[in-house]
């Protein structure tokens, strides 16, 4: 297991990359929320936080994740009233679920909340065709992902 | 007729920076527009040319020396329905940079180092569909597209924001998380301010620069002096909201329109907005090419009032009167007088013009200002002289225009015609006089002489017309000049019948021909007062 950041710990299937930042701090005084990327592909350093600049140079087999985490409060609202760490199915994915939908690909938007803390996972398929076996492997990742409490 | 356009023509009309002297840039958009109109529709030269000449305001550099098209200079990256991206809201709203009906932000993110926003952060923030078809199915935020208040399309054609509306369902997450599920993403709207200022948003921030330079046709086109104010001013949560299409040219200047009102530069007179009814009225009369000119301030607040100046005039807005200009002199005078608050109020129309065309005058609520081009300046009356003004027609009756403001002579009002005069007092109200029985009065030491005020109206008997006064008469036969009488000989010249009595009309003011003796002469006699004594002698001739 690895830790990560705060609260955020991950073991690493084999061929995975996974990188972490914090999103800036909009508001001065407050730390930024966790953003946390994770895929088969080199991560590039400059990349949109729901994966401009990644996306497209997944394969057919490749899967890109995010975690995005909000602030504290949305943990209370009704879009984050799903608990617990998604386990997403192959039917949950679809060609238009992407921020920018691109030929083959799938995506798959979840929000959560997990102690305490709001998230949206996000997830890039490089093919919808093989999404089945996208699922088992996104699966196996997120297995490997433990969220507690920030410190 | 038929409008015959040039190159040049079209690009000044389109070109933010029309009017500016040949430039390299101009040069290319003038070479490729003449390519451009040998080779196409007129309707799609005009097109062309104003991406062209877009697409140098945006990026003259990256235009002039990178390959690609114009298109893509004023769209920015990915700006084809097949590049997966979705449309801006401006491009499909008719112009408005704002959520379109059905639709509610539901996330954003941001761009740094954007030159939209004078090298800072542009923030884009996605609004999505309502699930209004159906109130279940999907998963926590996002509905199930057959519930989607919007259906898949491409952006128009004609323009090159093609991008994808109402395709992709994805959702930012930190808008209006209190609604559980929204459709797709419907389109986008820009700010150069974070969204939670002006949206039901958080701030936790997502970043992708890769859409920095993202934009439409549709939407302001480059970091003016014009969009600095308008983000100084709060941009689409300030008083004018969101823009309506981007900058254009105006004779000599640029404008930006916006929902709720409008923005001009010129280099004379800066960066100023109007707004609301004022900015409507404005833009009736033709805005910045019209006879106001371009505004010189921003809108003063005076209680629920606003009002705005401009170079030539001003347009004041209050909310029992509308929103009314006021041009030229008699704005002049208006501003002099100290303009709303000042003595005379809010307009209470729009400018009114006399008869002949060329006389101009604004009531107000508390007076009136008349203006004519052969009288010198405009002139100013307070409301009591300006009800008995306008009891005789005001401009368009016998008195003519005003030639002097308002004056008073302790309680009482008066000014001067060029045919007359008004007197007012609480005792008498507004009197007129007319032309010589008002020359005559004048001559008597008008309100400080011996008759005191006028009272009543004008009378016309048989032969001529006379006016009463407090203390004395003021008479003139047809065809001769008025003249003045008062005390024990106007008394006795009543009592003799006056003007229909035995000595006729008098010919000759009061006067004095000797110390401590007062005369006047008639057709027919003299009537003489000797003060010493009290005697009055009438002497027949």
């Amino acid at each position: 297991m690895t830790h990560l950041a705060s609260g955020f710990e991950v073991a690493l299937p084999v061929g995975w990359q996974v990188a972490v930042r914090r999103q800036p701090p909009s508001v001065p005084g407050r730390s930024g929320n966790l953003l946390v990327h994770a895929a088969t592909v080199r991560i590039p350093r400059e990349r949109g936080d729901f994966g401009s600049g990644i996306v497209s140079t997944l394969g057919s087999e490749d899967l890109f994740v995010t975690f995005f985490e909000y602030d504290y409060e949305a943990a209370q609202t009704p879009l984050f009233v799903a608990q617990g760490l998604p386990k997403p199915r192959p039917a949950d994915f679809s060609p238009s679920a992407m921020q920018r939908v691109l030929p083959g690909m799938s995506g798959g938007q979840w929000f959560f909340t997990t102690s305490g803390r709001a998230w949206c996972l996000q997830i890039v398929l490089g093919s919808h065709a093989r999404r089945t076996a996208g699922a088992v492997k996104v699966g196996a990742f997120l297995a490997g992902v433990r969220i507690g409490r920030a410190a | 007729m038929t409008l015959k356009l040039t190159t040049k023509d079209a690009l000044r009309a389109v070109t933010p920076r029309a009017g500016l002297p040949d430039t390299l840039s101009q040069r290319v958009v003038d070479a490729a527009t003449g390519w451009l109109s040998k080779r196409t529709s007129r309707r799609g030269f005009l097109i062309r040319a104003s991406v062209v000449a877009s697409a140098l305001a945006v990026d003259s550099i990256g235009f002039l020396v990178k390959p690609g098209t114009a298109y893509a200079a004023v769209c920015g990256p990915g700006s084809t329905c097949s590049s997966g991206w979705t449309v801006f809201c401006a491009t499909i709203n008719n112009g408005i940079n704002a959520c379109p009906p059905g639709s509610l932000a539901a996330g954003w993110w941001k761009a740094d180092g954007a030159s939209l926003c004078g090298g800072k952060s542009r923030y884009i923030i996605d609004c999505n569909a309502t699930c209004s078809r159906c109130d279940s199915g999907g998963r926590a935020g996002i509905c199930s597209p057959d519930c989607w208040s919007c259906r898949c399309t491409c952006g128009p054609a004609g323009q090159c924001d093609n991008r994808r509306v109402c395709c992709n369902g994805f959702r930012y997450g930190q808008c209006n998380q209190q609604v559980s599920q929204v459709g797709g993403v419907h389109c986008r709207i820009v700010s150069c301010l974070p969204p939670w200022t002006f949206e039901n948003c958080s701030t936790a921030t997502a970043t992708d620069n890769a859409t920095r330079d993202h934009n439409s046709p549709a939407l302001p086109s480059s970091w003016t002096n014009i969009t600095a104010r308008y983000v100084q001013l709060g941009e689409i949560a300030g008083p004018l909201g969101p823009t309506i299409h981007g900058q254009f040219s105006t004779p000599g200047g640029q404008a930006q329109r916006y929902v709720n009102g409008r923005m001009s530069w010129h280099p004379a007179t800066g960066v100023h907005y109007t707004a609301g009814a004022i900015a409507i009225r404005y833009t009736e009369l033709g805005a910045e090419a019209s006879v106001l000119g371009y505004p010189v301030g921003d809108p003063g607040s005076i209680n629920t009032s606003r009002a705005s100046r401009f170079q030539h005039g001003r347009i004041s807005y209050h909310p029992a009167h509308g929103a009314c200009e006021v041009l030229g002199a008699i704005a002049t005078r208006y501003m002099a007088a100290g303009s709303e608050p000042g003595a005379l109020g809010f307009p209470l129309s729009r400018p009114i013009v006399a008869a002949d065309g060329k006389g101009r005058a604004t009531p107000f609520q508390r007076g009136r200002i008349s203006w004519h081009p052969t009288v010198g300046g405009a002139k100013m009356l307070g409301v009591e002289l300006a009800r008995t003004y306008v009891s005789v027609k005001a401009e368009n009756g016998r008195l003519g225009y005003p030639t002097s403001d308002q004056g008073n002579s302790g309680a009482v009002l008066f000014a001067i015609f060029q045919h007359g005069r008004i007197v007012y007092s609480t005792a008498t109200g507004g009197v007129v006089l007319y032309t010589d029985l008002a020359l005559a009065y004048v001559r008597s030491g008008g309100e400080k002489g011996p008759l005191g005020l006028p009272t009543g109206a004008e009378m016309t008997v048989t032969g001529g017309r006379f006016h009463l006064t407090q203390r004395g008469r003021l008479s003139q036969a047809d065809g001769g000049a008025a003249f003045w009488l008062d005390g024990p000989i106007a008394a006795k010249f009543v009592e003799l019948g006056a003007e229909g009595g035995s000595l006729g009309w008098p010919v000759s003011d009061e006067l004095r021909p000797e110390p401590g003796v007062r005369r006047n002469t008639f057709q027919h006699g003299t009537i003489s007062y000797r003060e010493a004594t009290g005697e009055v002698t009438v002497t027949a001739s």
